[in-house]
Formats: C-alpha cells, sequence, structure tokens
C-alpha cells in the first residue's frame, strides 16, 4: 500500500497503474471512504465478470486420462512372465510377453496424449487479474453492460468513404465463435449488395484474414485493447482482391452500352463479347435466349426479329440472313416460291419446242424460236 | 604484490557482474500474426526504438502502432520493470469468407 501513499485514487485504476490484486485497492479505497460513481461500479462488473468469463474458458480444458488400467495389466503380465520363466514354461514366456508388448504400447499412446494435453496446459496464457480487465476497459474509455463498443476514426479507402464504424463486443459470449460485430454508423453501402458496408464487412460480421489469429489471441488473454486496436487496422486496410465487392465496383458497373449505373439485381452481360449490360440494352435472341449488346445482336432480314449470329442462315439463293422460320429448305419465302415457279414453267417451254420441225434428210438449219421470259 | 592493482582489477569485475545481470523485465505483445504476449528480459535502460530494433529487426517502426502501457509514446522513452510493450500492424488485411 505504501506506493499508493498519496496517490489520487483513480491513478490506481489508470492503465498504467500498479499492479496490486484487485482486492487490495478495493481496500484502500474503503480505507480512504472514496466512492465509485454509477459508471465506474458498472465497469468494476464488467472487469468481474469478464475475468470470470475468461476463468471459466480455461477449466473447460481437456481432461487427462493416465493409463492405469494397462499399467495395471502390464504388472500382472510381469509378475507371470518372471513365474513362467522359473518354471520353464517358455512358450507361456513368449506369449505373455507378446500380450506385455501389447500393453506397453497402449500406455506409450496414451502417455503421449497426456503429455501433448499438459504441455497446452503450461502454454497457455495467465489469466489476467481483474485489475488488469479493469485498466483494459478504461483504456478503451466506454463501457456497456453486456457490451463494450468502440468507435472508428471515419474510414476512407482508395477515396472512397465508409463512415465511422463502432466494433460492438458482447464479452458474455467471447468463448463463442465471433463474439463481437462491426456496425456501419454512416453507412456507404456497396452497390451491387447493401449487406456490404466495408470491402471485409458483410453483414455486420468482419472477415478478419491476417488479423485472425491476434483477434482470437487477444480474446482469449483478456487484451481488450488489442482485440480494438487489431479490429480498427483490419477496417483500415484494404486487401485488393480479397474483398466481398471490390472498390472499383464500389460504387456499381456502368452498362457498357449507355453508361447507366448497374446494380448487381439488373446487371447482365452479352453473351458474345461479355461486356457489362442494363436490362434495357441488353437483347434476347428469339431462338436461343441469349441476351446480346446492341452491336452483337442481328435481325433476320426477313422478318426483322432480333437473332444472334449462331441462330441466322443465308438463304441459298438471295445470300440474306434468315431466321429458322423464314427460311424453309435454306430458302427464303421468296426464293422458295421463285423456285416453285421456275420449277414449273420449264414443263410449258418442253410442250412448245414439240411442233418444231427437225432437218432429217439434209444438213440445213431450221429457225430456233426465242425462249419463253 | 600490494593489493592496489589486484584490489581494482576484482573491483572492476565485481561491478561487470553486477552490470550484466540488471535487466528488466516486460510484458512484450506482438500482434503481428501470432499475436502472442509473453515476458522477456531486456536489458535496463533500453529505449521503445530499440526494444523495437530488438524484436522486429526487419520492420519499420513507421509500419507499426507502437504502445506502451496501452498508451502511444515517444520512440527514445525507456522502458522499466513491469511495462507491457505492443506492436500491432498498421496495415492488416482482412478477406472475403
Amino acid at each position: 500500500m505504501d506506493c499508493l501513499r498519496g496517490a489520487r485514487w483513480w491513478e490506481c485504476f489508470s492503465p498504467a497503474g500498479p499492479d496490486l490484486s484487485f482486492t487490495s485497492l478495493l481496500e484502500f479505497l474503503k480505507m480512504q471512504k472514496y466512492t465509485m460513481n454509477s459508471s465506474q461500479q458498472s465497469t468494476l462488473r464488467a472487469a468481474g465478470a469478464i475475468r470470470q468469463r475468461l476463468a471459466e474458458r480455461q477449466q473447460d480444458r481437456d481432461c487427462i486420462h493416465l493409463p492405469v488400467r494397462p499399467w495395471a495389466e502390464m504388472q500382472r503380465l510381469h509378475r507371470l512372465i518372471e513365474r513362467a520363466q522359473r518354471q520353464g514354461w517358455h512358450g507361456a514366456v513368449r506369449r505373455l510377453t507378446e500380450a506385455m508388448r501389447r500393453e506397453l504400447d497402449t500406455c506409450h499412446y496414451r502417455l503421449l496424449e497426456v503429455l501433448a494435453t499438459v504441455r497446452q496446459w503450461v502454454a497457455a496464457p495467465p489469466l489476467p487479474t481483474q485489475a488488469d480487465v479493469y485498466r483494459e476497459i478504461l483504456a478503451l474509455r466506454d463501457a456497456n453492460t453486456g457490451e463494450i463498443c468502440v468507435t472508428t476514426d471515419p474510414i476512407v479507402l482508395e477515396d472512397i468513404s465508409l463512415g465511422r464504424f463502432e466494433i460492438r463486443l458482447d464479452w458474455k459470449s467471447s468463448g463463442s465463435g465471433s463474439p463481437y460485430r462491426v456496425v456501419a454508423l454512416n453507412p456507404h453501402p456497396a452497390a451491387s449488395n447493401s449487406d456490404v458496408t466495408h470491402p471485409h464487412v458483410q453483414g455486420e460480421t468482419l472477415c478478419e484474414g491476417e488479423g485472425r489469429t491476434a483477434i482470437r489471441a487477444a480474446l482469449a488473454e483478456g487484451r481488450l485493447c488489442d482485440f480494438f486496436l487489431v479490429v480498427t487496422q483490419i477496417l483500415s486496410t484494404y486487401a485488393r482482391g480479397s474483398a466481398y465487392v471490390e472498390l472499383d465496383q464500389w460504387e456499381g458497373e456502368s452498362c457498357y452500352s449507355c453508361g447507366r449505373t448497374v446494380c448487381e439485381d439488373e446487371r447482365c452481360s452479352c453473351a458474345r463479347c461479355g461486356e457489362t449490360l442494363c436490362g434495357e440494352c441488353c437483347t434476347s435472341c428469339e431462338d436461343c435466349h441469349d441476351g446480346y449488346c446492341p452491336g452483337c445482336i442481328s435481325q433476320c432480314q426477313v422478318c426483322g426479329s432480333d437473332y444472334c449470329s449462331s441462330c441466322l442462315t443465308s438463304c441459298a439463293a438471295c445470300h440474306k440472313a434468315g431466321c429458322s422460320n423464314c427460311l424453309q429448305d435454306g430458302l427464303c419465302r421468296r426464293c422458295h416460291e421463285q423456285q416453285h415457279q421456275d420449277e414449273n414453267e420449264p414443263c410449258a417451254a418442253a410442250a412448245t419446242q414439240s411442233h418444231v420441225a427437225v432437218s432429217s434428210h439434209r444438213l440445213g438449219q431450221t429457225a430456233i424460236p426465242p425462249r419463253p421470259g | 604484490m600490494p593489493g592496489g592493482v589486484l584490489d581494482r582489477i576484482a573491483f572492476h569485475n565485481v561491478q561487470d557482474f553486477s552490470k550484466e545481470s540488471r535487466a528488466v523485465k516486460i510484458l512484450y505483445v506482438n500482434n503481428d500474426g501470432g499475436g502472442f504476449a509473453d515476458y522477456v528480459e531486456t536489458a535496463e535502460g533500453t529505449s521503445v526504438r530499440a526494444f523495437f530494433a530488438e524484436r522486429v529487426p526487419h520492420g519499420q517502426p513507421h509500419d507499426y502502432l507502437i504502445r506502451v502501457n496501452r498508451q502511444p509514446v515517444a520512440a527514445d522513452q525507456v522502458l522499466h520493470e513491469g511495462d507491457r510493450v505492443s506492436f500491432t500492424p498498421v496495415k492488416i488485411e482482412g478477406a472475403a469468407s
């Protein structure tokens, strides 16, 4: 207590204060008849509960099981082997020795497991004192019953302002998977997904990436300041290529045809050139129903409907591009009709030609009637 | 030989021995990657800058948030017994799970 003599009472709890037991500090306060306001009492209660939770987590550790039964069995087999050796029962000695070897293997395996567990116990981080946790909370300057909240400075990544974020740690759940949330106070979410308020935050859940191990260690050891510091640094860092929505697409993608910003629900892409299109600029082929940009869609030259180049064929006669509805036997309707006419007219010409005289006896010339058409 | 020279030599050696044994124990928190916290010893009178160079030989101080007892400090501040020193990278990349 000598080191506290003359100190103002709140200095006992300052982040750089003396590392005395919490009980000693409370005794000191009681002796000096100092009282704490409701906020400080609340913080004290929170510090006590957090430490209790950390202590419970340490108690929930694996039990060790010493190989008592295999060892007892080995001792029995050892006695039997000695007796068999005295009696000269060599066959029995061999069988008992083999059985003892198996029990010895079991003992060895179980002892290795025990050793691994005990090593984990030894390496476990020291439990922070209640005063440590109280100082952690003081350093954060804020403490609410159930949740500890820290607000970041405004986050700006590559000239995109994402606003402030509140990191809310539910210390009652500090042993469970993800006991904290990242809440956008002035949301500026991605245009394509309103759930993504930060490149690495979706639905108030931060994807920790490189910071995962440091966050887990800080929470396990009750180092709340370090936890909030690491989360803040992750929010302040942009990892290109590892984001829910990349920053160059944060305001949405532009339509290749009209330039309008397109959200994810409306977005489609040209099946031929792959460019991004809005719903109005994307035209579907009447046959295959794929979407195309204005530059890649074509029209049937017979009916005028929209088709992709793959679904159009050329008329064999006039070479016009036609759809499957407009072409029959490789010809458009007009050429098909023309062909039909041509097929009928040669019969009439043949009938006319049968009345033309043919020179039979002497070589000469005969008048050739003009060709029809 | 009169005890003068030998006494001076012996006294000098005693001084060196006591100087070498003076080390301070501090809690070192490295939030870069592993995030371990452990008690380490460093020579008495070591500054924060020197301790950083000792522990993060390939790092640059401006790439880290350096805190002593949870507070930002000057680089030439001397570390004392029981101090809590933490180094947190400025850039920690998140991901998209």
